[in-house]
């Protein structure tokens, strides 16, 4: 009877472990579909110019695979921050064709973690790398309390703005882009645990000249640039914004050329 | 990509390569403020003056600063703001280096009083550099162009 009853206990405990491993593995998949290489002999160097890094603790960056960013089709594809103000302004902030980098720093008021950066951005002595300027972007006002957002930032630039948050598929907060100015392109984004991560990861970018234009690139002329924003109204009036999937055709029937 | 906002019955394009805000400081007792539009090639900051303070400084040689500050509509139609069917343009000679708010050596600025839709504007910019004014004002001229005014109440 006893070994009857040992063997019922061994099994289901066997049981219990085989059901662990398997939820265990179940999370490192969806981990590795997401992009998150947890692997540690992965080095923690970015890989490329334009690849992701993220952060669990301080000193352990990890790269991160692959882009979870499926919906921005490429580095190059940054918008200006427009929005509203924590008090109630229309901005509209420049980080593409202009010859400073920003850091745009997307926060919520809820977080935890978020909490430590507002702090660290209140702080007259914050310093980051390469100059930068630093941006903070929360969702807008239909997500956000405006007095909320505004006891938090002090005097920081923010903005608030759903629709920049879903150009730039921001997956969770607090989340970091950094955006070359004269490249217009992103060179670097990810999460972090702290502002010194933050800054480490920067650095880095910074270092590896990866804010510099691209090699033969040039400023577009005057008219090629009235070009471009003729082009531009254009499309607005038709009601094509930035970002619409109309620009981004697929396939030859969807850009209208079948027959 | 050109981006476009509004607020306080004011709207702007805002090039690429500008940024711009649309605002109305908080009153303080006894006090009335209007909204101001800033926009300006160079990072507009936090804490700034409405007549660019805190902006003109960072200008650079290629850099355009324009502001349009409303005043009350007690002043709409008065001599010092005629009346106007659209925003005047600037013109590359009407920068003065004695136009501008501060003094600061090589810049040149320009200031012009209108009334438009029964509301009272000054419309003030200032360039970089002066010697560079022809390309500069033809870059004010475009933001300015897109400027629309809603009718007072």
């Amino acid at each position: 009877m006893l070994v009857v009853g040992l063997a019922v206990a061994v099994a289901l405990l066997g049981v219990l472990v085989a059901g662990l491993l398997r939820g265990h593995a179940e999370v490192l998949r969806a981990l590795h579909e997401l992009g998150v290489d947890l692997d540690p002999s992965s080095s923690p160097r970015r890989e490329s110019n334009t690849g992701w890094v993220g952060v669990r603790s301080p000193g352990t960056a990890r790269r991160v695979g692959t882009r979870p960013t499926p919906r921005r089709p490429s580095e190059s594809d940054v918008v200006d921050l427009t929005g509203s103000t924590p008090s109630g302004d229309s901005v509209s902030l420049a980080v593409a064709g202009v010859g400073h980098d920003t850091l745009i720093a997307f926060l919520t008021s809820g977080c935890a973690t978020c909490r430590s950066f507002w702090e660290a951005f209140r702080s007259s002595e914050l310093e980051v790398p390469g100059g930068a300027r630093l941006v903070v972007v929360t969702r807008g006002s239909e997500a956000e309390s405006p007095g909320a957002i505004a006891n938090l930032a002090g005097d920081l630039p923010v903005v608030m703005s759903s629709e920049v948050w879903e150009h730039y598929d921001i997956p969770y907060a607090p989340y970091f882009v950094y955006v070359s100015g004269p490249g217009s392109q992103v060179v670097g984004e990810g999460v972090a645990a702290g502002w010194e991560e933050v800054k480490l990861l920067v650095s880095n970018a910074v270092t590896d000249g990866t804010t510099a234009p691209k090699k033969g690139w040039r400023a577009r002329s005057p008219a090629d640039q009235r070009r471009d924003d003729f082009v531009d109204r254009q499309l607005r009036e038709a009601g094509i914004e930035p970002g619409d999937p109309r620009l981004y055709p697929t396939s030859i029937t969807d850009a209208g050329g079948g027959s | 990509m050109t981006t476009y906002i509004s607020g306080f019955g004011l709207s702007l394009t805002v090039p690429r390569g500008w940024e711009a805000v649309i605002y109305r400081r908080v009153p303080s007792a006894d006090e009335a403020t209007h909204p101001v539009i800033q926009a300006a090639t160079v990072p507009i900051p936090s804490q700034r003056g409405d007549y660019g303070g805190g902006i003109v400084e960072s200008l650079g040689s290629n850099d355009v600063f324009v502001a349009f500050l409303e005043f009350g509509p007690q002043a709409a139609g008065s001599a010092l703001f005629p009346s106007v069917l659209d925003v005047p343009e600037l013109s590359p000679d009407s920068f003065r280096a004695r136009q501008l708010q501060r003094t600061i050596p090589g810049q040149a600025g320009v200031q012009r009083f209108f009334s438009i839709a029964g509301r009272s504007f000054c419309l003030y910019s200032v360039i970089g550099a002066f010697t560079a004014r022809f390309a500069l004002c033809g870059q004010a001229n475009e933001l300015i162009g897109s400027l629309r005014v809603q009718e007072g109440q």
